[in-house]
């Protein structure tokens, strides 16, 4: 007898696609000390792909416009590529440039997906002005060769990644070639970091709108950081690196060091890592950096910024190495603590190397979390410390490593601290709880509205909790944000609608929130954007996602977030506010007039908790004077003129603050700024 | 003319045609002229009617006779005039031309024909970029113009454009690039030539003296003569990446341009030409597939390759963005020739008065002139030479019209330090390409500039450069004898200031 063909035994689909690539980027193939380590298999999550590779998330286009050429697609289904991981390593092969970008782009993309425990989306396209008019992109495209330049860059216009190639001239040129072609997609640190851009870029839009000197240089250094710490999260790599320095991450470290010697061959990315460390020019030792608490106030370079911040990151990262392997080192020393001259054991640098991927693991999911608890506009890089250690102590009851200390550690010694807290602990920088709205004021009808609308985003989680299609999620979740009101039974309407209704009827909301829902004062109405077809202040209800993940101890969060944003048509005379303007009026005044425009934003994220049906946090940039609104009863609302003045400031002294040559000739006037990332590698 | 009388005064006119140089140097012996140079002739802006005025005041002032002509470099702001007023320049007498040796066509070991080949064929590459920037602007216009994403496309091109313009308007003809290089530089070398001249191409390290004015020596300080100093952008440190002072990367992306219209060859492709799918399109008999598997796989890469072109994703093209590579080649093209400026300080008398004339040196030529090795220690309590000249220095033209890459701080501003010092500065923001407007001046450099001169800065036109230098101090209360401006029909024609021995 025979069985039907149904019934006989599958193989299930992979779990995985091995493909190989480097670990760093060629030229470290061509050092004796460092080819072992530049070798590495990615596995990358099995999905379905064709010739590209184009995925789920990604469509590798390698169109090369220099030549007017297509390179032929790589076929990862291929049997044969499939039954040896990939091609072979190798510059001279566009195809495996192409495997190589796939292979670290949709890695990049997964480490973002476990530590936020859910789906990512790429910011979508603006097609006309206003809210509302946005068009789903699936794919984030990339062009593995798109220029004849040392430069790549995320597009947030064309939702793509462009990577340049070059004909290198080496500092060194015992180290390369001089002349040999220089390939940007080959690198996995400019690889991982351009598509963090993408990734901030599909989660906080307007933190591509340097408002503040924090925000573009926050862009950068979380793009630096994730591409950092994903290096250390392949024991393979740690492995020799810790055999070589004998343990010690801190005093000698490859990663770090080698993280800036990449730069040889291309500038800008590694530069953000000189702050931690470099080479002393006489005994070519590499040496951490001693922090200084004046750098954060000094600098204001995006790049210069940003490396205070990667650097205080680090600093926290091996802080933590530390700690996690201080009985591991005294097991081996016989309880002295101090090694024996000589190599390591080949099992102690297995364990010492396991324990620096998992510290790296959780720094990088650490760092990637906060997002959640960061405001929707004008970051600084206080507010990151504070969602840091907020999100860590919503996932990790039991800090035994004490890693939030770390962190705390590390950047008040660079003298980052968020405003307005009077100690640094972490119960001070942890967020305030809200808790329920009953605690905040005892006024019922408020709470009431709060429960209904928590209930509401119940529903919202259960049903997107088990889609798994990201269009579905992306409309499933429009649709929510968006829907009108049936008319004939008055329920079904989008969150926003709710919001705008049910939180004009209470003062209270916009205390909280930091938005103006009412304005009950004709006078004061063109503070805050209004649309044509609302007698309400406009605002906008962004990036609502439900946050379903468990730490390592068995916590388990439950949360919906999501943004509110305000918009505000500022006029300015010598720099200080003397009125507003309708936005659709447009930025742009006549050359010599004495009053300049600016768009100003306000707005706040705001984290629910579903299990406890309260609202946990509310992390807000408000639009007002909330001072003035506090102590008028409410009845008084006026824009936060320190702020927009100070970001006045910011972004017209940008206009002779060039980064480069570049940005002077080429760059765009700060407050309106298409392309915010083609000129930051510029040099 | 008596040839032991020692120079006792120099006149120094800056004719103020809008932003770019022209100065004309009188040397005298008690009141009797000795000596008459002209150092460039150009404006950022301006046509032969513009002009006209300045260049005839100036040949009647030289009174028909250079006895030396210099040209600093190669740029519009520099050399434009020789171009627009040939016909009076054709006029003067002319003793003796000096150039930078980067100009010599017949430089023995080559090296300056090399940089002229590259500056020629870096300008074609731009010109053709600049065509199709704006080729595609055009399309890109007339496409539907109503999207939020579209305009922000043009508002970053044209931010682009603008630099390009700027970039073009110093580096470029209006012509395409023609052999010999700008109008204004291929004219006046002919003009040289034809009235036989004697032109002389000169190197760091020379002193040179004139018959005309005894005891006076010129001494050349730039361009330097290695390839590292003249492609160097100056701004050393870490911040600096070798890959930016070199010609090598700028020649591939250069090919690019070069090719925009033609055919490509293997040659021009990064990777073997099997990879690459031309014109022909996807051809089943070029794939390496098994029969079976590759109709799929030519179906599949058909469609990828559709999608590039298809209209609803034409916002996703990218046929600017690797033109814009032609900008950091435009600003190296820019900074390479600013640094083979002809740098010259005239020390009248040894030990005397130091008047200094750098054209539009950027730091690095600044810094080369320190590692002249003749000069090591050859200044008193054995300083280098170089610092001894800058510590002497009575007059300054300011390099490159007030910004901040034409005054180091160590290398030159702070060995600024006599106390007779006056600067003249050729920056005039009413005559002067736009992106140029966010730079110059730089402002701390003007203040240091202000403080080392004791207030004794001369600028073309003080429009819009706020606070006004004049307003700080009043450049009259000097006296008709040490400051005087030139005017004619109320228009300023000049400004003079005279440097007494």
């Amino acid at each position: 007898m025979s069985l039907p063909i149904q019934h006989r035994p599958r193989i299930a689909e992979p779990g995985h696609r091995s493909l190989r690539a480097y670990s760093f980027d060629p030229s470290l193939s061509l050092r004796l000390d460092t080819v072992a380590i530049n070798r590495l298999t990615y596995q990358v999550d099995w999905e379905s792909v064709t010739p590209g590779p184009v995925g789920e998330y990604l469509e590798v286009l390698d169109y090369d416009p220099t030549v007017r050429r297509f390179y032929l697609p790589v076929d990862l289904n291929d049997r044969n590529l499939l039954a040896q991981h990939g091609l072979e390593p190798s510059e001279s092969n566009p195809q495996f440039h192409q495997q190589m970008v796939y292979a670290v782009a949709m890695t990049t993309i997964k480490n973002f997906e476990k530590a936020l425990g859910r789906k990512i989306q790429w910011s979508p396209r603006r097609t006309l002005d206003g809210p509302g008019y946005e068009e789903y992109v699936a794919q984030l495209r990339i062009y593995p060769h798109a220029m004849r330049d040392a430069n790549a860059y995320y597009s947030p216009l064309k939702k793509a990644i462009l990577f340049g190639y070059f004909s290198s001239t080496p500092a060194d040129d015992t180290q390369q070639m001089p002349d040999s072609l220089v390939f940007t997609c080959l690198s996995h640190d400019i690889i991982a970091h351009e598509v963090t851009h993408a990734i901030l870029d599909g989660i906080y839009t307007h933190y591509n709108e340097p408002t503040n000197p924090d925000v573009l240089a926050f862009h950068e250094a979380f793009a630096d950081i994730v591409a950092l710490f994903q290096h250390f999260t392949f024991p393979e790599v740690l492995k020799h690196q810790i055999a070589r320095t004998r343990g010690d991450l801190s005093a000698q470290n490859l990663l770090g060091e080698l993280a800036q010697q990449f730069g040889t061959a291309i500038g800008g990315y590694g530069s953000l890592r000189d702050a931690i460390g470099r080479q002393d020019p006489n005994t070519q030792q590499w040496r951490p950096l001693e922090p200084n608490s004046d750098e954060y106030r000094q600098q204001t370079e995006p790049h210069a910024r940003g490396s205070i911040l990667v650097a205080a990151v680090f600093e926290a990262f091996t802080s933590i190495y530390k700690v996690r392997i201080a009985d591991l080192l005294r097991i081996a020393s016989g309880g002295s603590g101090i090694l024996a001259q000589g190599e390591l054991h080949p099992d102690l640098v297995n364990r010492l190397a396991d324990e620096a991927a998992k510290a790296a693991n959780h720094v990088l999911g650490m760092c990637i979390r906060a997002l959640d608890y960061c405001p929707p506009v004008d970051i600084t890089f206080g507010d990151y410390l504070r969602a840091i250690i907020t999100a860590d102590v919503d996932s990790v009851r039991d800090d035994r490593y004490e890693y939030r200390l770390a962190f705390i550690d590390a950047f008040r010694r660079r003298g980052i601290y968020p405003q307005g807290i009077k100690t640094l602990s972490v119960e001070s920088l942890r967020l305030p709880g809200i808790g329920t709205i009953a605690e905040y004021n005892s006024d019922s009808a408020s709470q009431k509205v709060l429960t209904k609308l928590i209930g509401r985003l119940r529903e919202y989680a259960i049903g997107i909790k088990y889609e798994n299609d990201r269009a579905k999620i992306d409309a499933f979740t429009r649709n929510f944000i968006g829907k009108l009101r049936k008319e004939e039974t008055g329920e079904t309407e989008g969150i926003h609608q709710y919001i705008s209704e049910q939180f004009a009827t209470s003062k209270e909301f916009t205390s909280f929130t930091g938005i103006a829902f009412v304005l009950a004062d004709s006078l004061h109405a063109a503070v805050v954007h209004q649309t044509t077809y609302s007698s309400r202040p406009s605002f906008q209800v962004q990036n609502l996602r439900l946050v379903s993940r468990s730490g390592p101890d068995g916590l388990q969060i439950n949360h919906v977030v999501f943004c509110l944003v305000q918009r505000s048509g500022v006029v300015f005379r010598e720099g200080k506010v003397v009125g507003h303007y309708n936005l659709k009026e447009g930025i742009r005044t006549n050359p010599g007039d004495t009053e300049q425009r600016m768009e100003f934003r306000g707005g706040c994220t705001l984290i629910l908790d579903l299990d406890t049906l309260s609202l946990k946090y509310v992390v807000n940039r408000p639009l007002l004077n909330m001072q003035v609104w506090e102590q008028s009863g409410g009845e008084i609302a006026v824009l936060d003129t320190t702020r927009a003045e100070r970001q006045y400031r910011y972004t017209r002294q940008g206009q002779h603050h060039h980064h480069n040559a570049y940005t002077q000739y080429f760059g765009q006037q700060v407050q309106h700024l298409s392309e915010p990332f083609a000129f930051l590698h510029q040099h | 003319m008596s040839p032991a009388v020692p120079t006792t005064r120099v006149d120094v006119r800056m004719y103020c045609l809008g932003t770019g140089d022209c100065f004309v140097l009188k040397f005298f012996a008690q009141e009797e002229l000795q000596f008459t140079m002209l150092i460039d002739c150009g404006s950022c802006m301006g046509t032969r009617a513009d002009f006209l005025p300045y260049i005839e005041n100036l040949v009647d002032y030289v009174e028909g006779k250079l006895d030396l002509l210099v040209i600093t470099h190669e740029h519009q702001d520099h050399v434009n005039g020789f171009d627009k007023c040939l016909e009076e320049f054709e006029q003067l007498e002319i003793g003796e031309a000096w150039f930078a040796w980067t100009e010599d066509p017949d430089d023995p070991q080559g090296r300056a024909q090399d940089l002229l080949q590259k500056r020629q064929k870096m300008r074609l590459g731009l010109r053709n970029a600049i065509t199709q920037l704006h080729t595609n602007r055009g399309a890109i216009h007339a496409e539907q113009t109503n999207l939020k994403a579209n305009e922000q496309a043009l508002l970053a091109l044209d931010a682009f454009l603008d630099g390009m313009d700027t970039l073009g308007a110093v580096n470029l003809d209006e012509a395409l690039p023609a052999a010999g290089g700008l109008a204004g530089m291929r004219k006046i070398k002919q003009l040289l030539k034809n009235k036989q001249v004697r032109t002389r191409y000169l190197l760091p390290g020379a002193s040179l003296p004139m018959p005309q004015v005894p005891g006076v020596r010129f001494h050349v300080l730039g361009p330097p003569l290695d390839k590292a100093h003249i492609f160097a952008d100056g701004k050393e440190g870490r911040d600096t990446h070798p890959r930016h002072t070199t010609p090598g990367e700028g020649i591939l992306a250069m090919n690019s341009f070069l090719t925009i219209d033609g055919d490509i060859s293997p040659g021009d492709l990064p990777f073997s030409d099997k990879y690459a799918v031309g014109a022909q399109g996807l051809v089943q008999s070029e794939l390496d597939h098994s029969p079976a598997e590759s109709a799929v796989y030519l179906s599949q890469a058909r469609d990828l390759f559709d999608r590039y072109a298809a209209f609803d994703n034409k916002w996703r093209d990218i046929e600017q963005e690797w033109l814009y590579t032609a900008g950091s080649l435009a600003i190296r093209l820019d900074s390479h020739i600013n640094n083979t400026s002809l740098a010259l300080a005239i020390e009248i008398g040894t030990g005397g008065p130091v008047l200094l004339l750098p054209g539009d040196a950027e730091y690095a030529n600044w810094e080369s002139w320190h590692l002249i090795e003749k000069w090591n220690g050859t200044g008193p309590n054995p300083k280098h030479f170089v610092t001894d000249l800058l510590s002497r220095t009575v007059f300054y033209k300011v390099s490159h019209h007030l910004s901040f890459n034409g005054t180091p701080l160590d290398k030159g501003i702070q060995l600024l330090n006599n106390p007779d010092l006056a600067v003249m500065v050729p920056l005039d923001l009413r005559r002067i390409s736009s992106r140029w407007r966010t730079t110059m001046p730089n402002y701390r450099l003007l203040r240091d500039l202000m403080e080392r001169s004791q207030g004794k800065c001369i600028i073309m036109d003080e429009i819009e450069i706020i606070p006004r230098p004049s307003a700080q101090y009043d450049l009259t209360t000097l006296g008709e004898a040490r400051y005087r401006v030139i005017t004619k029909d109320g228009q300023t024609l000049a400004k003079q200031y005279t440097v007494f021995v």
